[in-house]
């Protein structure tokens, strides 16, 4: 667990957040230290100074001895727990008057402030106090020291190298936890998914990634490739069912070829009778496979090299015309309903061929004196295409069923027919992006074919005028011309 | 006639070969494209037969290549790839006539008579005579023995090119491609019908029947 752990990048990701957010506390801090103990020194300093200024201006009017008894009023005056510190000495540092021993042993800096510590004698065990003085020299060769304790400046300092210090700690902890808990709660999605995947990987298609229904990227994610895993199950099924039916119903016929050409082998020179069905069956295998790859490679074409602009009623109006007198025949009664509609875009043949198989199946089974009806409307931003008859036709349920490749309803296995007819219809509607539906009528039955209406693109006719009419554009405007359409596709 | 099979299957072009041969044709065979490309710009044919998917040179680049020479010799294109697509690409890059494999012998002398008729035929003739049998095309009239005979618009256009490739063969999908302009695979016997009623039109009451089912094959009108 170690391992994939420190390797897993929502970890990798907190770590360098949380250095990154430690470097700028660490700044913050470090600015507020600097600029709270500077501002507390030079308060300091500016006590100092007012002091000293106040007794070089009595050592003025009232000489050594007026100084003298005014720093000793001022020791005598002040507080027990004071901190002012004065010292007076002569020019030899011999002391005159004072609260302090002896000169303290700072350096002294070009101001004359020197840092230092004491000892305070009237506490066991001594506390250490800090103190800044300043050195002054007066006339006549006395020196005068002036200091006062900075505790309060060493205590600031501490508290904030304190905070700083357990701040950055606990931020650190906290976010290593969060770190941790996050990253094994992304890695506990992310192992589910890798289990979901190694078994199917291993054979068990059913599987699915677990989700959480919180609806959140995971969830979305696993959503996703839910549904991909669905359309692969699907695809694979069909893939399955395909090659079973393409067995079964193939059988079937080679069963009749072989037998055919067995008999031919076993009849001498009197083959000749059986030849002709012997071609047949083959060129009906021959056209069933063909029509198989037809379909695939409809399905999988999405390069729509054959799409134009069509008149949807005049392939519809030619496909009526076409089966007239197969319906005639039948005595059926068969009739166009057409309105002028817009072009659409798709492929003509290919259009023509569905239509054709749709009413080829409405001649086939509608009875004799059935009415067929055709008719093309359209409605919105669709062309409607329906056939419509009053035979037997196909129950709700199988409606799904009746585009899928071989399959026969049982009243239609005694027709001719490959069991390919709604297949093809299925795959050319969706090369259109067109819908195929089927309403059951009672008796009979509409099949819809919506074809969409193409948007208008504004956008690349005007590009394509723009390079017709600039004839003498150079190559590159030539080719942002070009690319530009095709980009709006 | 002179037929150049351009066609890397061994089987398939002998195959092809021998159909040719038997019925009068001289045929020449090249089993890739540069081979292919060099004959048929030597040699006078008068149909090529090309395949889609050649070793050397692909079959829509030779096509392409001989009508940069101005080689306008017809073209009929084999492919096992039967899509819209594939044949559209195949007409734009200078072919005639598209077949997809596998295909009945029947069918592919029937688009080779067609193809190699194309060049001598004459789209300026206005009057069609076959025996009694009459029709011309800028008056759209048609008459049998002198009998005025009325046809629907499409009953019109198919005995038209029946006419036109009289006494020879015209399979039903040559009809749908030339006389309805739709490549498709009818699910039934469709075009049966069609000619059924043009021949209750044009053979009924008389003596001797033009309009000929050639089993396995698809029609033919002859006197």
């Amino acid at each position: 667990m170690a391992r994939p752990l420190l390797r897993s990048s929502t970890f990798k990701l907190t770590l360098l957040y949380i250095s990154l957010f430690s470097t700028s506390v660490i700044i913050l801090f470090a600015f507020i230290y600097w600029s709270t103990l500077s501002y507390m020194t030079e308060q300091a300093d500016e006590a100092l100074n007012l002091e000293i200024r106040g007794l070089k201006e009595r050592y003025k009017d009232a000489g050594l001895n007026g100084l003298t008894q005014l720093i000793r009023d001022r020791i005598n005056t002040q507080p027990p727990s004071g901190s002012t510190i004065y010292l007076l000495t002569s020019f030899r540092f011999d002391s005159i008057v004072g609260n302090l021993d002896r000169w303290p042993r700072g350096p002294e800096d070009a101001e004359g402030f020197i840092d230092f510590v004491l000892e305070d004698s009237r506490f066991e065990p001594r506390p250490v106090i800090h103190v800044r003085a300043r050195a002054f020299n007066l006339d006549g060769g006395f020196r005068l020291l002036v200091g006062r304790g900075i505790e309060d400046l060493f205590i600031a300092r501490k508290r904030i190298i304190w905070t700083l210090g357990w701040g950055l700690g606990i931020m650190v902890l906290l976010g290593l936890i969060g770190s941790i808990l996050m990253s094994r709660g992304m890695l506990r999605r992310i192992d589910q998914i890798t289990a979901t995947s190694e078994q199917i990987v291993s054979g068990d298609l059913g599987r699915r990634v677990p989700t959480r229904g919180t609806g959140d990227d995971f969830d979305r994610l696993s959503e996703h490739l839910n549904r991909m895993l669905d359309q692969i199950e699907s695809l694979l099924d069909s893939v399955r069912r395909i090659s079973d039916n393409i067995a079964h119903d193939l059988k079937t016929p080679l069963t009749r070829l072989r037998n055919r050409l067995e008999s031919m082998s076993h009849s001498g020179a009197d083959f000749h009778h059986h030849l002709d069905p012997a071609i047949r069956e083959a060129d009906g295998l021959l056209s069933t496979f063909n029509a198989l790859l037809r379909i695939a490679r409809i399905e999988n074409d999405a390069r729509k090299e054959g799409f134009s602009s069509i008149r949807l009623e005049e392939v519809v109006a030619d496909v009526v015309e076409l089966y007239e007198p197969l319906a005639e025949e039948k005595l059926q009664t068969l009739t166009l309903e057409q309105r002028h509609t817009p072009p659409i875009n798709g492929d003509r043949d290919l259009v023509f061929q569905a239509v054709a198989n749709i009413l080829d199946n409405a001649v086939k089974y509608t009875p004799e004196n059935g009415i067929i009806q055709v008719s093309i409307k359209t409605g919105g931003k669709r062309v409607r295409v329906t056939v419509t008859d009053n035979g037997p036709g196909i129950p709700d349920a199988l409606h799904e069923k009746v585009v899928q490749r071989f399959f026969r309803t049982d009243s239609s296995r005694n027709q001719s027919g490959n069991g390919l007819g709604l297949s093809m219809v299925a795959a050319v509607c969706k090369l259109h992006g067109a819908q195929l539906r089927f309403e059951e009528l009672d008796p009979g039955l509409s099949v819809h074919m919506d074809f969409m209406l193409p948007v208008v693109e504004k956008q690349s006719k005007f590009a394509d005028s723009a390079s017709e009419s600039d004839g003498i554009s150079t190559n590159s405007s030539t080719n942002y011309a070009n690319t530009k359409p095709s980009a709006a596709h | 006639m002179r037929v150049m099979i351009v066609e890397d299957d061994r089987e398939t072009a002998e195959h092809i070969k021998r159909g040719l041969e038997e019925c009068g044709y001289v045929a020449d065979h090249a089993d890739n494209g540069i081979d292919g490309l060099n004959m048929a710009m030597d040699g006078s044919y008068n149909v090529i037969i090309v395949d889609r998917m050649l070793p050397g040179l692909e079959g829509l680049e030779l096509i392409r290549r001989l009508r940069e020479h101005e080689d306008l010799t017809p073209v009929l294109i084999l492919s096992a790839l039967g899509d819209v697509d594939d044949r559209v690409q195949g007409l734009r890059a200078g072919g005639d006539d598209y077949l997809t494999k596998p295909f009945a012998f029947v069918e592919l002398l029937a688009r080779v008579e067609a193809l190699s008729r194309r060049k001598d035929q004459d789209s300026t003739i206005t009057e069609l005579e076959l025996d009694d049998l009459y029709l011309n095309r800028l008056t759209r009239e048609v008459r049998r023995g002198g009998q005025k005979i009325n046809l629907q618009p499409r009953e019109y256009r198919l005995l038209e090119y029946l006419m036109r490739n009289s006494g020879q063969v015209v399979t039903r999908t040559m009809l749908l491609e030339n006389v309805w302009d739709y490549h498709f695979d009818p699910q039934t016997n469709i075009i049966d019908v069609h000619i059924s009623r043009l021949r209750g039109k044009i053979d009924k009451g008389f003596d001797k029947p033009l309009l000929q089912t050639v089993r396995g094959a698809g029609y033919m009108l002859k006197p």
